[in-house]
């Protein structure tokens, strides 16, 4: 090999001082240098040893200033002047050193550099003027020459170079570190904000180590579980507070929720003094690179309040429940003995019967079968909402169709002229429930009609926005104003019994199936044999 | 092979006695033949089918049991479980016959194995008349498993 490190001429070249000065072409802005002399022939011994010269690739700008004053006007206008070479004795004795006071502490200059030239060292005694003034060189001009300059300048500037870049990072740091207080301060302000949502929605946080067995608590979670703020647990200590009956089935949720290595959710109670609170854990789990579970972070809901009216709406409608099978069974078994015996009881004694006590009989079996009817109506009424009817997307007019099959009958026998017409949208509704309000309306358009006139029976339906309206109209007795406020109520009765058959329920029912669908219904009529009309609107996409 | 039909054997489960000869009469009324035994609760019911008491040690196994759900003691459809779970017992069909409209009963007990639900009515010719349906089907329709004793 060539480049043996023994080769002389090798181990020079890689050792010799770098001139870069010479062979790089200038860049970057000059160095700007500030000859304070009151002597002009001093300035020009500067220039001459400074021009043409590169220091770290740049060239020099070389600014003249005869007097401290002028040179203190100088660096006032222009704060990049890197380097001062400064005269001492000039207006004065001291004016170069007053005026590097002046730069330091009245301009604030710290970075520009100063070497003192002096002629005359009893006026600056080299070791007091480098202790007492921030200087950062001395020159006495009975040694000067080019290559004494030429360090002095060089070594000057790099400091100053190295100052600024110093100086350049000192506050980029400070922007940093106020960065970092705002990014702070914005984290406890959404710290503070987090514990408020917390406390208004009644769920906490909390983290488990599960390498440490350490639950931290938020001040949420700690005040759910009766806790003092800032406590921490374990899982042992967690289970103490779990009701005892609950303990099994939480371990397991959780055991299962370790196994899948993903997320857990549970319910269960626990014990706040001699509280009892309800409690969901909703959980996530992160897993080492193995897939074992080392940590979580889950919220903690208080479901208390919720599992009350859960109770308190199980109790109610267990006495619902109750309630419609005593109507359904209870009140009933002793009235079909009623109905029946008596019926019995006029069979076996028909003949010796007269007519009037035959009607007895009638208007008792009657009073008893009607009784058993209203009872039957009541339950069926008691039930809409709680059957449970799932919705479901129908053909609106499907459900006319079914209804009329149903009627056909009373259709017949009423010799009624139905027409449908309209617009028929899809809707999301309980079939059933639905079919019943228009077996009723149309049944009822049947029934309430005058004698001697042809039933005439319009259903008719329209999409108006996002609501499915139906009018079912009839040519029938009308309704006398006034009246149109109680036909949706509860056995109310616009007709004596005589003239039309009813439990009087059939119209609280369709109120009551209408609501449940978040719809409504009403009547309108123009008066007594006007003929009535009855409409309803419901959203088309359900409740 | 001209055979007369016996008497079809009715096991009627019903602590309402007005209920129970109700029942009696629309049978009569009808004009079937049948030979009816009461138990007014499930249990009482079972020893019978089980033939447990000295007094029913000759008793005929039932054709058909007809069972009201809402009786004091066992009710009908803890009868009705307990009797599809007995292998010796289980092909007796039962028709429910009660006052319940509830879905809950009428769902429960056909998941339980009943063959049929009929709900009492108020009107005593509709009640002979149902009774009537119910026995053209149970004496002349199906046949049912032949009961030697």
């Amino acid at each position: 090999m060539s480049g043996r490190i023994e080769d002389p001429e090798l181990f020079q070249d890689l050792f010799a001082p770098e001139r870069a000065e010479e062979a790089v072409a200038p860049s970057g802005n000059p160095w700007k240098v500030l000859l304070v002399d009151d002597e002009d022939d001093v300035r020009a011994v500067f220039h001459l040893a400074l021009q043409d010269v590169l220091i770290e690739g740049r060239q020099l700008l070389l600014l003249d200033a005869r007097s401290a004053g002028e040179a203190k006007a100088a660096l006032a206008t222009s704060p990049d002047i890197a380097l001062m070479l400064l005269d001492v004795v000039m207006e004065s004795d001291q004016a170069g050193l007053e005026l590097v006071h002046q730069v330091r502490n009245g301009l604030a200059n710290r970075s520009v550099q100063i070497v003192l030239i002096t002629g005359q060292p009893g006026y600056a005694p080299h070791r007091k003027v480098i202790n007492d003034y921030e200087i950062d060189g001395y020159q006495l001009k009975s040694e000067l020459n080019a290559e004494r300059i030429f360090v002095s300048v060089s070594s000057a500037l790099r400091t100053y170079r190295l100052l600024r870049e110093q100086e350049s990072l000192r506050r980029d740091l400070e922007q940093k570190v106020q960065e970092l207080d705002q990014t702070l301060q914005a984290l406890r302000e959404s710290e503070a904000n987090f514990i408020r949502a917390q406390s208004v929605a009644h769920v906490g946080s909390w983290t488990y180590d599960l390498v440490t067995d350490e639950i931290l608590l938020s001040a949420e979670t700690c005040r759910i579980f009766g806790l003092r703020e800032g406590s921490v647990g374990n899982y042992k200590t967690y289970l103490e507070r779990v009701f005892p009956e609950d303990r099994c089935g939480l371990q397991q949720a959780w055991q299962a929720a370790l196994d899948r290595g993903t997320s857990f959710e549970h319910e269960h109670r626990i014990m706040v003094g001699a509280a009892i609170r309800h409690i969901r854990q909703r959980a996530d789990l992160t897993c080492d690179a193995a897939g074992k579970p080392v940590r979580s972070l889950g919220t903690t809901q208080d479901i208390t309040e919720r599992k009350q009216a859960e109770d308190e709406l199980r109790r109610s409608n267990g006495e619902l429940e109750q309630f419609s099978y005593a109507i359904s069974h209870d009140l009933r078994q002793p009235l079909r003995m009623i109905s029946c015996y008596l019926q019995l009881l006029g069979m076996s004694l028909t003949e010796q019967l007269g007519a009037e006590q035959s009607e007895y009989f009638n208007f008792a079996i009657d009073g008893a079968k009607r009784l058993d009817r209203m009872l039957v109506a009541l339950l069926e009424y008691s039930r809409v909402g709680r059957m449970g009817e799932p919705l479901t997307w129908l053909e609106s007019r499907a459900i006319v169709d079914e209804a009329l099959v149903f009627l056909q009958p009373a259709i017949a026998e009423a010799v009624a002229v139905i027409s449908v017409c309209g617009n028929w949208p899809r809707v999301y509704v309980r079939p059933d429930g639905m079919l019943r309000v228009l077996q009723n309306l149309i049944g009822n358009a049947t029934k309430f009609r005058v004698a001697g006139r042809t039933p005439e029976i319009t259903v008719a339906s329209t999409v108006a926005g996002t609501d499915w309206c139906l009018s079912v109209a009839d040519n029938g007795i009308g309704i006398p104003a006034g009246q149109l406020s109680r036909l949706f109520q509860v056995f109310q009765r616009l007709q004596s019994r005589a003239a039309f058959e009813g439990t009087g329920v059939g119209l609280a029912l369709c109120r009551k199936i209408v609501e449940h669908h978040g719809g409504r219904i009403w009547a309108e009529s123009s008066g007594e044999g006007q003929g009535s009309r009855f409409c309803l609107s419901l959203p088309m996409d359900g409740p | 092979m001209n055979q007369t039909p016996r008497a079809l054997r009715i096991l009627m489960i019903e602590d309402e006695a007005g209920d129970a000869r109700l029942m009696q009469v629309a049978i009569r009324r009808n004009g079937f033949v049948a030979e009816t035994h009461e138990a007014h609760d499930g249990h009482e019911a079972l020893c019978f089918l089980r033939k447990q008491e000295p007094r029913w040690g000759g008793a005929m196994r039932p054709d058909l049991i007809l069972l009201d759900l809402k009786m004091p003691g066992q009710g009908g459809l803890e009868f009705l479980a307990v009797l599809k779970a007995d292998t010796e017992l289980r092909a007796i069909p039962v028709v429910v016959v009660t006052s319940s409209l509830l879905d809950a009963d009428v769902r429960a007990a056909y998941q339980l194995g009943a063959a049929g639900y009929l709900l009492k009515p108020a009107d005593l010719r509709e009640f002979i008349a149902k009774v009537r349906t119910l026995g053209e089907y149970w004496f002349n329709l199906v046949r049912l498993p032949h009961n030697a004793g």
